[in-house]
């Protein structure tokens, strides 16, 4: 007994440890973003509203080693938009003329982060709430929602979050690729709605 | 970023293909010319259907699309996209509707210098009158069984868009079979034109974006 007793810390430690390892084995895998799961790259139509103005076209995201490439296609063919997603930068390869300002560009980054779900690649912290909330954090902070191992909703998260994004995911027949991810913002009349072409 | 730069090469290379060919070049178009003005006055209407063909440097595979095209004298012209997504844009000279599956959108020609110039670059693409000088830098070539007019914008705003437009002409009527668009990144649009039916009856429903 005086031996529990002086060791108590100790078996205390060991105890919080134990239950850590636990927890640890219980947590569900993290998910990853839906763009690793196709090497070839995937295509959506895109449907952008932001007030009255409207963009529609053909999205394709393919993952490479410098990060998430984007391109957006307008149905006649032309590209309209394209930039990469990186670590830690955005390289902006082809933007709409007049539609550059850096505060447009700085949504257009945050949305498609969390549109394509780019924390999710190396996250640099991730953390499980319970077993099916997650929060991870790489250049932007979301909170998921995890069901089956499909991420169905993201939120963005920060200090300052007046301008919140949501996006919801919607799969078919438990497949890892969204067939359709509606995106829309707090206090923005804006909304983006991606269909899975290919 | 070998896949990346293996994906450019291929593009590049069937690009370089299908634009080279065997192609030589046409020192005196006089003939080309005068043939696509007498098809331009001899023709009221054009129907056909096309297959869009995009070919990006990150997808290994192209984007295709299908639809039909109809053009009616002097100015009107409908192209719609019927496969995989339904978009429509008609335009009459004076205005451009776009029905966006089924969400209808209409712009005044005048109101904006882009406008303006889509509307004279699809006019003129589907007429075969093209080849305006004062607008392009072209040179002229031809292969087994076309004319290629190849055209370098000089407009500032289209080569941004554009670095090379190329207009394979048919060479017993001189209307267009093929449309390449190239951009500055060697990404390129790739249209055919098929089942062509000149100076059809065409009623002015057909061009309703409905």
């Amino acid at each position: 007994m005086a031996f529990f007793q002086f060791n108590k810390p100790f078996f205390l430690l060991i105890a919080i440890c134990w239950a850590q390892f636990a927890i640890a084995q219980n947590e569900p895998t993290l998910p990853v973003s839906y763009v690793e799961l196709e090497p070839e790259g995937l295509v959506y139509n895109i449907d952008l509203q932001y007030k009255d103005y409207h963009l529609s076209g053909l999205a394709v995201f393919k993952q490479e080693e410098k990060g998430f490439h984007v391109v957006i296609v307008s149905k006649v063919g032309m590209s309209l938009m394209e930039f990469v997603l990186g670590e830690q930068a955005t390289e902006w390869i082809k933007v709409i003329p007049g539609k550059d300002s850096k505060m447009i560009l700085n949504h257009v980054e945050k949305d498609f982060r969390l549109l394509l779900l780019t924390p999710l690649h190396q996250p640099k912290k991730a953390k499980w709430k319970n077993r099916s909330v997650l929060k991870v954090k790489k250049k932007l902070k979301l909170k998921l929602k995890v069901s089956d191992g499909n991420v169905v909703y993201a939120e963005t998260r920060q200090w300052i979050n007046l301008i919140k994004g949501f996006a919801k995911y919607t799969y078919t027949e438990n497949q890892p690729v969204p067939e359709k991810v509606f995106l829309s913002k707090r206090f923005i009349d804006m909304e983006i709605e991606l269909k899975r072409m290919n | 970023m070998v896949r990346y730069l293996l994906g450019t090469v291929f593009i590049l290379l069937s690009y370089t293909a299908i634009a080279q060919g065997d192609l030589t070049p046409v020192s005196d178009p006089t003939e080309l010319k005068q043939g696509i003005e007498k098809m331009a006055q001899n023709t009221s209407t054009i129907q056909a259907s096309f297959t869009q063909n995009k070919y990006l440097s990150i997808l290994s595979n192209k984007l295709v699309s299908n639809g039909s095209l109809y053009f009616k004298k002097p100015q009107h012209v409908k192209w719609a996209y019927e496969k995989p997504y339904e978009y429509v844009i008609v335009l009459d000279g004076k205005q451009i509707s776009i029905s966006d599956e089924g969400k209808v959108n209409t712009f005044d020609v005048s109101s904006s210098k882009v406008f303006q110039q889509v509307n004279s670059l699809i006019v003129s693409s589907v007429r075969g009158d093209i080849l305006q000088e004062d607008q392009f830098n072209i040179s002229y070539f031809k292969s087994g069984a076309s004319y290629v007019a190849k055209l370098v914008p000089k407009d500032a705003n289209i080569k941004e868009y554009l670095s090379e437009i190329e207009v394979h002409f048919n060479k017993e009527d001189f209307s267009v079979d093929q449309l390449l668009m190239i951009e500055p990144s060697g990404d390129y649009t790739d249209i055919t034109f098929n089942n062509k039916k000149l100076n059809q009856s065409l009623s002015d429903g057909v061009f309703s974006v409905q």
